[in-house]
């Protein structure tokens, strides 16, 4: 009873703050709720979170969380679930806890079916300290440039040791891209009785555009048994189908689908192992965007939701900002999408090379939250951009950097306009577009952060 | 006027911007009129000394880094022969270690290295991660900074027969001790400096343009570029917060 009191006084407290925040127009992306909550009432978030009545839903992986996790949301949403959901990318515990209060009630009652979270890799391991999902979806283990996690099998270890600690009476769910060989990897050790595992992946990709064979990122993957994997077919990174001659190879998928992949959109056709058999729309660019929509469908058809709701939930999904967002800024088109390592930024650059009507304004910043180290950029693929013969606006702290990179991609230096300044930059760039054109933005996420602070004042 | 690169392992060893290095050690010899040729060396394939004049290798994960050192034991004569008649050495990182006497984990045997700097490397307890600056002496006339991205936990020690390519302004370098940053002797250098390092220090790719130019031109001038983005992005770099 006392706890109970305790927990509603949080909330109250916290929800008030809240407002309080948002009426100063502080901008999103705060911890500030989250921390105080768990200060004052440490078990918060497990408290509230077992209140839910159907599955809890954890979204991990380098890339694609937001994303994914926003898809599969919007699908629970089609068919009238009511959920709680970290939608703004606050994907550490004090983001999970905020998002859970703002979904309470002041009497401490959280009556919603089911969470769908997205977890920072790093993170999943304390999450599971403070309640037990049902499913875990697993989208895919790119090098980031962020430096905190050191290797990439170490956060696959990282994974496998958060799983280690859930207890549900049925076996967990554990949905994994089997294009990825460092995700279909993740728990080996495990029991079927403890874990069920569930592989999605592609068969066939076709471009509508551009068929030539672009250099892509590359992460060296190593077998278990130490030799490095060979592919028999790469679609992006270091996704596709791998084999090792100690017998390794990519997993038989229960969910399989070809991506038609077109400037601005694409649709999959999915098929499933017990023989169904649907196309999905999804009007978002990219084959990362496909990886993203496949791995909600699996995870919807694992919550037992029927194929028309899928559809439509993806279909009608509508984006969070700075995740292939198409944005209307003062009568002009802009597409506002966040690039943080070389794999991802190679996959946004080639749809900005498909659109001749395309212009880019990029803001690389430096601070913590997006990797102090710029390295990445010599990473990723600006080549693609070689024939850009346009004026490209380019801002944040290590606008320097970008510039740089973007001379050595091809680029005629007379194109690139360094402004460090992201207000008056943003300005600049969407000025010059005109109206039959679209501004595509590549921002790093505390860029995004700023972009959504000027948002907020109404693009001023 | 030609140089052939030799890209040692990149698919082993290439992480944090390596790939930036050759960019523009390329595009700096094109927009000059030398002629450039690029050659990936991966596992297996041997190295003729006689064919290179400048040697690049970068930085990779533990594994990687392993697969290399026994392949460096097969190509070593190669390697060697290939330093002792003047070609470039450029290492970065990881692959800066193997050009050493060895690198010692914490668990597990010592990775050989080949020798053709004298310095070894045994693991340390942290990471260093962060922005680095380092006064030079190497390129009299010149801006005397070099700046990049250390990320590395290996503590580097050099010995008689080689120095240090520059003085620690900010950040660890080699050691976190002495205040060395880098290894050169001769014409082999190796350095801890990702952010990629030759493209925001056009001064010193220049450099190494011209000694890999030096082993089959003997001296030559080059002509200058427009250079205002390098020093513009070295300018942002230098003295940058660790
Ligand atoms: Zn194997």
């Amino acid at each position: 009873m006392i706890k109970n009191l305790l927990h509603k006084i949080t909330i109250c407290v916290v929800k008030s703050l809240s407002w309080a925040i948002k009426a100063l127009k502080t901008g999103s992306g705060t911890n500030l709720p989250g921390k105080i909550a768990r200060k004052l009432s440490p078990d918060i978030l497990s408290f509230l979170v077992k209140q839910t009545k159907k599955e809890i839903i954890t979204i991990t992986g380098t890339n694609g969380k937001t994303t994914t996790a926003g898809l599969l949301a919007s699908v629970f949403r089609e068919d009238g679930r009511k959920i709680v959901h970290n939608s703004r990318g606050a994907n550490m515990l004090t983001g999970i806890t905020a998002t859970a209060i703002e979904n309470s009630s002041i009497k401490a009652d959280m009556t919603s079916d089911n969470c769908i979270f997205e977890i920072d890799e790093a993170y999943l391991n304390l999450a599971f300290n403070e309640f037990n999902p049902h499913i875990i979806a697993v989208t895919n283990l790119f090098r980031d440039q962020l430096d905190r996690y050191g290797e990439l099998n170490a956060t696959a270890k990282k994974i496998e040791s958060a799983i280690a600690k859930t207890s549900v009476i049925e076996p967990l769910k554990l949905i994994l891209n089997a294009d990825d060989p460092l995700v279909s990897m993740i728990g080996n050790n495990f029991s079927d009785a403890d874990l069920n595992k569930i592989f999605y992946g592609f068969e066939e990709i076709i471009h509508q555009n551009s068929e030539e064979k672009i250099y892509s990122p590359q992460e060296s993957i190593n077998c278990k048994c130490g030799k490095p994997f060979s592919y028999l077919k790469i679609f992006y990174g270091h996704l596709g189908y791998y084999e090792c001659s100690c017998g390794v190879k990519r997993p038989a998928t229960k969910v399989f689908a070809k991506a038609y992949i077109g400037v601005n959109s694409s649709n999959i056709l999915v098929k499933t192992l017990d023989n169904q058999e649907f196309t999905v729309n999804i009007n978002l660019p990219g084959l990362y965007n496909c990886y993203n929509a496949l791995s909600a469908v699996t995870a919807a058809l694992e919550a037992e939701i029927s194929i028309k709701n899928i559809q439509k939930g993806i279909e009608n999904y509508a984006t969070t900002f700075g995740r292939s967002e198409t944005l209307k800024i003062k009568g002009k088109d802009v597409i506002i999408q966040l690039i943080k390592n070389p794999i991802g930024a190679t996959e946004v650059l080639k749809t900005v090379k498909n659109d001749d009507k395309g212009k880019l304004f990029i803001v690389i910043n430096d601070n913590y939250a997006d990797g102090r180290d710029v390295s990445w950029l010599w990473d990723a693929n600006f080549e693609l951009l070689a024939n850009y013969n346009k004026p490209a606006v380019i801002s944040g702290t290590r606008a320097a950097d970008m510039a740089l990179r973007l001379k050595y991609a091809g680029l005629d230096s007379k194109n690139l306009i360094v402004s460090e300044n992201i207000k008056s930059a943003f300005l600049e760039a969407l000025g010059n577009v005109n109206a039959d054109e679209k501004l595509y933005v590549l921002p790093t996420y505390t860029a995004l952060l700023e972009l959504e602070k000027i948002k907020k004042n109404n693009w001023q | 006027m030609k140089i052939n690169i030799a890209y040692l392992y990149p698919l082993l060893l290439n992480i944090y911007g390596d790939r930036g290095n050759i960019i523009a050690f390329t595009h700096r010899c094109l927009w000059r009129g030398i002629q450039v040729e690029a050659h990936e060396i991966n596992l297996g394939d041997k190295i003729d000394p006689e064919k290179y004049d400048f040697y690049f290798i970068g930085g990779g994960q533990d594994q990687q880094q392993i697969a290399v050192s026994e392949e460096f034991q097969k190509q070593k004569q190669f390697l060697v022969e290939a330093a002792e008649t003047k070609a470039v050495f450029l290492s970065i990182c990881g692959g800066y270690q193997l050009l050493g006497h060895y690198y010692k984990p914490h668990q597990g045997d010592e990775l050989k290295g080949i020798s053709i700097l004298d310095a070894y490397t045994v693991a340390g307890h942290n990471r260093f991660i962060g922005n680095v600056t380092v006064e030079t002496n190497l390129l009299a006339g010149n801006v005397n900074t070099l700046t990049g991205f250390e990320n590395h936990s290996g503590l580097t020690y050099l010995e008689q027969g080689t120095e240090a390519i520059g003085r620690i302004i900010v950040g660890n370098g080699n050691n976190g001790k002495d205040k060395t940053e880098g290894a050169r002797k001769n014409n082999v250098f190796g350095a801890y400096l990702h952010g990629s390092f030759l493209p925001k220090n056009p001064h010193f790719t220049d450099y190494l343009i011209k000694l890999s130019l030096e082993r089959n031109y003997g001296q030559q001038e080059l002509p200058c570029l427009d250079d205002k983005f390098e020093w513009a992005a070295h300018n942002k770099a230098v003295k940058r917060k660790y």
